[in-house]
This record gives C-alpha cells, sequence and structure tokens, in this order.
C-alpha cells in the first residue's frame, strides 16, 4: 500500500491519461471530444512536471543567499518544455473549436454519428 | 557562410510566411509570386547546401551558442539532406501548382492558403533538421496544425474530416510526447545523438520499451499504418486540390523519416556496427525490440493489402488515391521493419519515388476536379483521347506504382525484396511482389477508363458524376493550363529518370543517409548475391 | 513527498475530468474543464512548476475557458442523449473493444510508471544529468534568477519559436477556417451598468500588470506567454463584456493578426542579429550592444519576451475573433 502511496502521482497521471483517450474515441459529442483531448493533454504535462520534482527543493529560481546547489531546486527542463506544451494545447483546441463552429455551421449538429449520416 | 546553412533552409519559410501574411493582406496577388518565389529559394539553398554536405561531411548546428546538450542543435546529414531535397522539389513544383486550383476554390481564402503552406513547408523542414526530441515534437505541431488547416477547406465534408485528422493526429503526437517523457525521466537528455548514447545500458528496461513503443504507435498514427489509418481517407478524398498537391506527397513520408530515426539512430541497437555483420539469412536478435519491428512489418503488410483493396472498391478518384496512399505508405513501412540495409534503401527510395508518383497523380485529379465539378471514376471517362500528354504522364504514375520496369517504382519494390529475401521475411518478400497485383488492378481500371468510353458516345448509361462538388464545373477554362502543366511534366519526367538513374540516386544520395555501420558491403551495381551481405564498408 | 493538499488536487482534478465529459449540458461542462485546467495549475505549484502553473492558469483555465464559451455560443449548448434512438445490434461491442483497448494501454502505462524512479529521487538520471548544469550556469551566463526564462529564451530559444510559430499557425488556421471579425450575441454590450464600469475598470489593470509579467520574467514567474497571454484576455474581456463598437475603436480585428506578424518578424530578426554579429542564430553573444556577455544574453532574453508576448497577444486575440465571427456569406 505504501508503493502506491509513493506511486500515487503516477497513478493519478495514468488515470487522467485514460479518462482523457475515453473522452476522445468514445464519446460521440465533438465537443466532448475536444474536452477529453485538453484532458489527455494536461496528463501528459503532468507526467513531465511529477518527473520534475525533488524532494525538498524549491521552484527553480536562482535565491542568491542560498547559491546554486543543484538539490535545492526543482529540475526547469521540464518546466520549460512544458510551458510549450501548454501553448500547443491551446492552439490545437482554438483549432478544433473552429472546425466544430465550421461543422455546425454545415450540418447544424454535433453529434458525430448524426453528421456522418448526413455526409453520406 | 554556408555552416550556417541548416538555419538558413528554415530562414528562407520563416521569412515568407510573415512577407506572406503581411503583403497579401495588402494585396492579395502577392501571395501566390511570393510563394513559389520563396519555394524556389528554398531549392536553391537547399541544392547550395547539398554541395556543402558533399564537401564537408554532416553540418551540426548549435542554436543559440549552446552546443547539444546543453542547447538544440541542428543537425545535416544524409538522411536529411536526401529528406529536404525530397521536400524542395515537390514543394516547388506543388506550389507553382497551387496557383493553378486555388484561385478557384478558395477565391477568398488564397493569402491564408500560401501562408499555411510555407508553415507546413517550415514545419517539415524543422522535423528533418532537428536534432532534439522535444524540438521534433514542436516542429511536429507546426506541421500538423498547417495540414489540419488546410485540409478544412474544400468539400462541405472537409472540416469534418480535418477534426477527426487532428483529434487522431494530435493523440499520436501526445504518444510521442508521453515517450519523450520516459526517454528523459531514464537518461536526462533530449539531445538525439546524446540520448543515443546514454540509452545503451537501458535499451532493454521495461520504461524504455515503452517510451519506444509510445513514439513508434504515435508516428504510426501520422503515418497512417493500419488501423491508425482511419483520419486519411476522408482527410485527402475530401481537401482542396491544391492542399492535395502538397500533404498526401509529404506528410506521410516526413513522419516515416521520424520512425527511421528514431529506430535507427536513437534507440540503434549495438549490434549495427560492422564487428556484427550479419550474413545472409541471419535476423537480427535484438529481442524485445526485434519483436516492434516485426509488428511494425506486420502492420505495413496489413496497410498495403488494406489500402489496395479499398483503393480496387472506390469510385471517387481522391479517395481511391487515398487508400492508395495507405498501401503506398506501407511499403515505407515495410522496409523500416526489416532491420536490414537493402530494405531500408527501398523505403528511402520509394519515399522519393512515391512524393513524386503521388504529386503528379493528385494534381491531375485536382485540376479534373476543378474543371469537372467532381472527381469520380466516369469523369475521367475518355479524358485520354482529349488531352493526350496529360493523361500519359497520369498513366506513366500509375504503372510506376505498380512497379513496371524501367519507371522508379520497380526499383524500389526491388530493393524491398531483396531486403527481405537478405533478411529472411520470405512472406514479406511475398507479399511485397503479389500486391503489385493488386495495385495493377484499380490502377488498370483506371487507365481503361481513361482510354476508353469516349464521352460523346456514351448517352445515358453512364451518367458523369456531379454529386460531390468542389466547386462549380467552370465552363470554357482551359483543362491544364500553364501552372498545371508544367509541375504534371516535371514530375512525370522525374517518375522515368527515377528508374533510369536509381543506382545513382541510390549511391550518391540513399546510401549515405543509411545509419552509421549499416551499410551494404558490396557497391549496387555488383547485382550478384553478395550484395546481400551486410556490414561496415 | 505527496503532501495532503496534493492528493486533495488530484482526486479533484480527476473528478472535475470525468464530469466534464459526463454532463449533457455543454456550457457547465466548458466551465468545469475550466476547474480541472485551474486544478492542475494549482497542482503544478504546489509541485514547485511556477511559471508552469502560471501558464496554466492563464492558457488553460482563462483563455481555453472562453475559446470554449465562444464556440458554445455559436453551436448549441445541449449534447444529444448518449446512446442511438435506434439501437443497432452490437452497439455494445463497438463500446467494449475500445474500452478494452484503454484499459490495456493504461496498463502498460503503469507498468512504465512503476519502473521509472519514484517521484522526488534526487538521484533520478533527470535530476542528476544536464539539469543541474542548468542550475548552476543560468545567473552567471544570463544574469537571469528564473532558471526557466533563462532555457526557454536562450538555452532552448529555438523551441520557443517554435513555439510561437505554432500558436501563429493556429491564428492563421482559424482565421482561414472561419473568417476574422467578431459579431455576433458574444459580443454585445452587456445591459448592465454595474458590469461596464467594473470591466472599463478592470482592463487596464489587467494590461497594466500584465506588461509587469512580461518585463518581470527574469526575476520571477511570468513571461511573454503568460503576459501576452493576459494582454489577449483584457481584450477578449473587452469584446465580451463592453461590447464590439467600443471594443473595436479601443483594439480593431484586423490589427491582431498583424501584431502577431510583427512578432515573428522581431523574433526572427533577433536571432538573425546573431548571425550578423558572427555567432549563431539566436546568440546573444552577437547582439550589436556595448555589454559584457551575461547583460547581452538578458538583453536578449528580454526582447525575446518582448516579441513572444507579441506574437501570443496578437494570435489569441485573433483566435478569438474568428471564434466569436458572424458567418460570412460562404
Amino acid at each position: 500500500m505504501s508503493i502506491l502511496i509513493e506511486r500515487l502521482p503516477y497513478v493519478c497521471v495514468v488515470l487522467l491519461i485514460v479518462v482523457g483517450l475515453y473522452g476522445i474515441v468514445i464519446e460521440r459529442n465533438l465537443f466532448k471530444k475536444v474536452i477529453g483531448l485538453g484532458i489527455f493533454q494536461a496528463a501528459c504535462i503532468l507526467f513531465f512536471i511529477v518527473i520534475s520534482v525533488k524532494s525538498g527543493s524549491s521552484v527553480p529560481i536562482i535565491d542568491p543567499s542560498l547559491g546554486v546547489r543543484p538539490e535545492l531546486y526543482a529540475n526547469p527542463i521540464p518546466h520549460g518544455l512544458m510551458l510549450t506544451a501548454i501553448v500547443v494545447s491551446v492552439a490545437l483546441t482554438g483549432v478544433a473549436l473552429s472546425l466544430i463552429i465550421s461543422i455546425y455551421r454545415r450540418f447544424q449538429s454535433l453529434d458525430e454519428e448524426v453528421i456522418l449520416e448526413k455526409s453520406q | 557562410m554556408m555552416e550556417h546553412a541548416p538555419i538558413f533552409i528554415l530562414l528562407v519559410p520563416l521569412f515568407s510566411i510573415p512577407l506572406i501574411v503581411g503583403l497579401g493582406l495588402w494585396r492579395r496577388d502577392l501571395a501566390y509570386p511570393l510563394s513559389v518565389v520563396s519555394a524556389i529559394l528554398y531549392g536553391g539553398v537547399v541544392l547550395r547546401a547539398l554541395s556543402y554536405y558533399w564537401a564537408k561531411g554532416a553540418v551540426q548546428y548549435s542554436l543559440a551558442g549552446w552546443s547539444a546538450p546543453f542547447g538544440i542543435e541542428l543537425v545535416l546529414d544524409g538522411l536529411s539532406i536526401f529528406m529536404l531535397l525530397v521536400l524542395a522539389g515537390i514543394f516547388i513544383l506543388g506550389s507553382i501548382y497551387a496557383g493553378s486550383v486555388v484561385r478557384l476554390e478558395l477565391p477568398t481564402n488564397r493569402v491564408l492558403f500560401f501562408a499555411l503552406s510555407q508553415v507546413l513547408l517550415l514545419g517539415l523542414s524543422g522535423m528533418v533538421l532537428t536534432g532534439d526530441l522535444f524540438n521534433l515534437y514542436v516542429f511536429l505541431e507546426i506541421s500538423s496544425l498547417a495540414a489540419y488547416a488546410l485540409v478544412a477547406i474544400g468539400h462541405p465534408n472537409a472540416a469534418l474530416a480535418a477534426l477527426r485528422y487532428l483529434l487522431l493526429g494530435s493523440v499520436g503526437a501526445s504518444f510521442y510526447l508521453l515517450g519523450i517523457g520516459f526517454v528523459y525521466a531514464m537518461c536526462g537528455s533530449l539531445n538525439m545523438a546524446d540520448v543515443a548514447v546514454r540509452i545503451q545500458p537501458i535499451l532493454y528496461s521495461a520504461p524504455v520499451i515503452i517510451a519506444l513503443l509510445l513514439m513508434v504507435v504515435g508516428f504510426m498514427v501520422k503515418v497512417a499504418i493500419f488501423p491508425l489509418h482511419s483520419w486519411l481517407p476522408d482527410a485527402y478524398a475530401y481537401a482542396s486540390s491544391g492542399a492535395t498537391a502538397l500533404i498526401p506527397p509529404l506528410m506521410t513520408k516526413v513522419n516515416a523519416y521520424v520512425l527511421i530515426r528514431i529506430l535507427y539512430f536513437v534507440f540503434r541497437s549495438p549490434e549495427y556496427g560492422p564487428e556484427h555483420g550479419l550474413g545472409y539469412g541471419l535476423k537480427y536478435g535484438m529481442a524485445p525490440h526485434d519483436a516492434l519491428f516485426e509488428f511494425i512489418g506486420w502492420m505495413s503488410v496489413l496497410s498495403i493489402c488494406f489500402g489496395a483493396g479499398m483503393a480496387m472498391a472506390q469510385q471517387n478518384t481522391k479517395r481511391l488515391f487515398a487508400y492508395s496512399s495507405i498501401s503506398q505508405v506501407g511499403y515505407i513501412g515495410i522496409g523500416i521493419a526489416m532491420q536490414h540495409p537493402l530494405a531500408l534503401m527501398g523505403a528511402l527510395l520509394h519515399v522519393f519515388n512515391h512524393a513524386v508518383m503521388k504529386a503528379c497523380l493528385f494534381m491531375v485529379v485536382g485540376r479534373v476536379s476543378v474543371k469537372e465539378g467532381g472527381v469520380a471514376l466516369n469523369n475521367f471517362a475518355g479524358l485520354g483521347k482529349r488531352y493526350p500528354w496529360v493523361m500519359g504522364a497520369f498513366s506513366l504514375s500509375l504503372l510506376s506504382m505498380v512497379g513496371l520496369p524501367p519507371l522508379g517504382g520497380f526499383f524500389s519494390k526491388w530493393y524491398l525484396v531483396l531486403g527481405a529475401i537478405g533478411s529472411g521475411h520470405w512472406v514479406w518478400a511475398a507479399i511485397i511482389l503479389g500486391s503489385s497485383l493488386l495495385t495493377a488492378v484499380y490502377a488498370f481500371r483506371l487507365i481503361e477508363r481513361i482510354y476508353t468510353c469516349p464521352r460523346e458516345e456514351q448517352g445515358q448509361s453512364m451518367p458523369v458524376s456531379h454529386e460531390e462538388p468542389s466547386v462549380p464545373a467552370l465552363k470554357g477554362r482551359r483543362f491544364f493550363n500553364i501552372a498545371s502543366l508544367t509541375p504534371i511534366a516535371v514530375l512525370a519526367a522525374g517518375v522515368i529518370l527515377l528508374g533510369l538513374f536509381n543506382v545513382h540516386l541510390l549511391d550518391r544520395l540513399i546510401r549515405p543517409a543509411l545509419p552509421p555501420g549499416f551499410q551494404v558491403k558490396h557497391s549496387l551495381s555488383d547485382s550478384s548475391m553478395d550484395s546481400l551481405k551486410v556490414g561496415g564498408d | 513527498m505527496l503532501l495532503g493538499v496534493e492528493f486533495v488536487f488530484f482526486v479533484l482534478a480527476l473528478l472535475a475530468a470525468v464530469l466534464a465529459l459526463q454532463l449533457k449540458d455543454l456550457l457547465i461542462s466548458a466551465i468545469i474543464l475550466a476547474v480541472f485546467s485551474f486544478l492542475s495549475a494549482l497542482l503544478y505549484i504546489s509541485m514547485g512548476a511556477v511559471d508552469v502553473g502560471f501558464n496554466e492558469a492563464v492558457l488553460g483555465a482563462g483563455i481555453t475557458g472562453i475559446f470554449f464559451i465562444a464556440a458554445i455560443y455559436q453551436t448549441q449548448r445541449h449534447a444529444l442523449r448518449r446512446w442511438p434512438e435506434k439501437k443497432k445490434t452490437f452497439t455494445w461491442l463497438s463500446y467494449l473493444i475500445p474500452l478494452f483497448l484503454l484499459l490495456g494501454f493504461g496498463g502498460i502505462l503503469m507498468v512504465g510508471v512503476w519502473t521509472i524512479a519514484l517521484p522526488g529521487d534526487p538521484l533520478a538520471p533527470a535530476s542528476t544529468y544536464l539539469s543541474p548544469d542548468y542550475i548552476r550556469r543560468a545567473y552567471s551566463e544570463t544574469h537571469t534568477p528564473n532558471v526557466v526564462t533563462a532555457m526557454i529564451a536562450d538555452f532552448r530559444s529555438f523551441d520557443t519559436l517554435g513555439e510561437v510559430l505554432v500558436v501563429f499557425t493556429a491564428a492563421l488556421a482559424c482565421f482561414f477556417i472561419l473568417g476574422g471579425r467578431a459579431g455576433g450575441k458574444l459580443v454585445r454590450a452587456s445591459d448592465s451598468p454595474i458590469i461596464e464600469m467594473v470591466v472599463s475598470l478592470m482592463v487596464p489593470v489587467i494590461q497594466i500588470f500584465a506588461l509587469y509579467v512580461i518585463f518581470h520574467g527574469h526575476y520571477g514567474p511570468g513571461g511573454g506567454f503568460q503576459g501576452g497571454a493576459l494582454l489577449a484576455a483584457s481584450i477578449i474581456l473587452q469584446r465580451i463584456f463592453l461590447g464590439k463598437e467600443r471594443s473595436e475603436r479601443n483594439f480593431p480585428s484586423r490589427i491582431a493578426l498583424p501584431l502577431g506578424v510583427l512578432g515573428i518578424v522581431f523574433y526572427v530578426l533577433l536571432g538573425v542579429l546573431g548571425i550578423f554579429g558572427g555567432k549563431a542564430f539566436l546568440d546573444y553573444a552577437g547582439l550589436p550592444f556595448l555589454m559584457d556577455t551575461p547583460s547581452l544574453h538578458s538583453m536578449g532574453i528580454l526582447l525575446l519576451e518582448i516579441s513572444v508576448a507579441l506574437v501570443v497577444f496578437g494570435a489569441l486575440v485573433s483566435i478569438f475573433d474568428s471564434l466569436a465571427s458572424e458567418e460570412h456569406a460562404a
């Protein structure tokens, strides 16, 4: 049980990934699919952040009084990468939403099955 | 000066994107010429970089002055310069061609189309040049976003196709990102060359295998290997003709390039080396990774057969070529999966061949679509008599896809089969040969339709399809004007030249592209069975 | 390593994610998604990733949330019933196979996370190779205490170029798909004078804070992305509550995309200056200012953050304007 507690952040990440993928694959409503994508990508970002944690460390902003000993600061590399990943996620969401609006204007529906039928 | 070559290549689209957007918002008509000039300039820089590479060898360019692994570096080696040449060639021709259809299909959106196509070029070039795993992800998303947007306009169903492409493609890219996460957690570096060294001791550990699996599956989505191909048929069938001249020839190829990078350069087996030269008929013994390669191979086999099978049943030409693309990309996948230098060479040769063939095919189809209002098979009836040269080029590309010598398509299959025999994959060799028959079915069906049933004799029995108009048919315009004729002609010539000069191409461009230590013993003009033995030179 | 409060955030985030996918009312779903983003931001901050948390809060919870709301306003608010009206045979099978695959995939990931280093392990490969170098060298090479800023704006500035291009491409894409001028019911002026007054007071405060965030990114959490997004948020706030006409006078739709273009041009020129100075692309040591090298880097980082802010500002406003635009005659 203590092993589970130790790795609990990872377990939560995996659960969120599964929830997000479930949304994309199984939900029929187009908005729900995009929400699922957002959850999935947020979970991937969370994974990187969990990797970057160091016990007993602080934020990666150098405090001159403490010096530059690396064990004092959290790992900054995943932080930087995830800044990029968040922006990518927002960009994708924006484009996906425009596509949904465009689809709705043509088909008057947000349900994948209905639209597929109408487009035959 | 040319030691800055890698960044110069990227600077061309980096400047042309704001230029096209800025000047295009002022004067719409400037977008097309700017786009063509930019593509030609890009081609020029790539050629200059090629001569620099031939003179000085591979170039590693550290960006922002920080050398890898501290900073990000761009790498211009044999494989990337090869892919850049393919990109440059198709892009120049595609940009010239796009002018002839975009004005008709997207009258209000021209500027953005050309800007987005330059973004696509930038994204794909960045993917090819970068030497950093995460940087690859960023450029992957750049090119993908541009592709999603370009696919979104065209047929009325295009937006849904684009959304499905977006959802599935983003899942694939995120899988790759997760894979980067595992790799980083295991070895602390993001630079491809650095990871290749640091991952060696832990190559068979669970997280690394999972990371590799995630990355491979992610890119299998992007390469559209069965069963992760479902975004492709709709996306290619409903996209505008300008988009189909650029995306189908290039997107899946560059993503296949990434698969090669990941499998052969980053997660390379310690056994790819001259001291572990493999003999005729032996397979590699890399336990878990072997299984992964076999998996890719069998999925590619399914792609080949499924794609060709579905293509046979299609009535809509664009959709037919979409499924055909799935099938042809399967050949590239199977070449990657065999772990044999000849097969890899065949795969790379097929990258070039297929890009040229598909570009030519989609260009012709695009022009027919714009002129006829639809691309059902019947829209092609009798065109062979009216436009003999263009349809000749069309048929030539189709025959090359089937694999008829001396056209280019034959040689890529030839090397794939040699590689299959050399690595002991007899079943795969048989499938590669047999699937040519499947390809022949749909290719010849199309060829027959072109050259028979002239339109005047049809009457009521064969209605011409107008049910899927992408743009109202425009009477009175020439079917093929200069802007569309020139690229088609060049590509058709390319199909022939790639076949005739394939040995030169292989020796000068493709062999340097192979991973280090993964070479063929003898020169390729030696056609004895000795050439199947592998090992260092 | 897992404090009590993080555990609560995890559970709440999981609940929010599941809830957002289950609700029939799409507007509430979108708001719950924003709640999920905000909880994620809290998680990041509690794990020490303050820059990332700030970014997620502004971009994830704020901007994505308003994008969703704009899109829902343009379409419809309620989703259909989940199960199809006519039950096709084997409907349950088509749900079972993906579910099975999902659980299998989750299992594989579990194996993966079970075998990597524990969270918080200071001896993990990720914490002992390369990243200590970043921490040690950030201040001495760039005079920037915020190591993350030094990293994204200097050491790995090429990644940031890519990122800026991603958001700009998204703006181009949305403009391509939908057109660009905001109109319609979302951007009608509010009837309430209270809202009008509060918003018109809030907007300049947000903008000044945004400028502070951009310029202060060296020393604290913040930087070009967060600041640019805050600027965009202020304009979007104007559009929604003060109405299209008044907001257009302040910030016309047609300058959003050109502003993004300007930012990209600045970024690329900054890089090219490095080449002209005899160094590599984006190498600040080649900048033509008379300073010592770390100060050159610090100045370069500042210029880069400003161009990033410009691009993000222009692109996000442009995306909102596209999402809120009325249907033009196709």
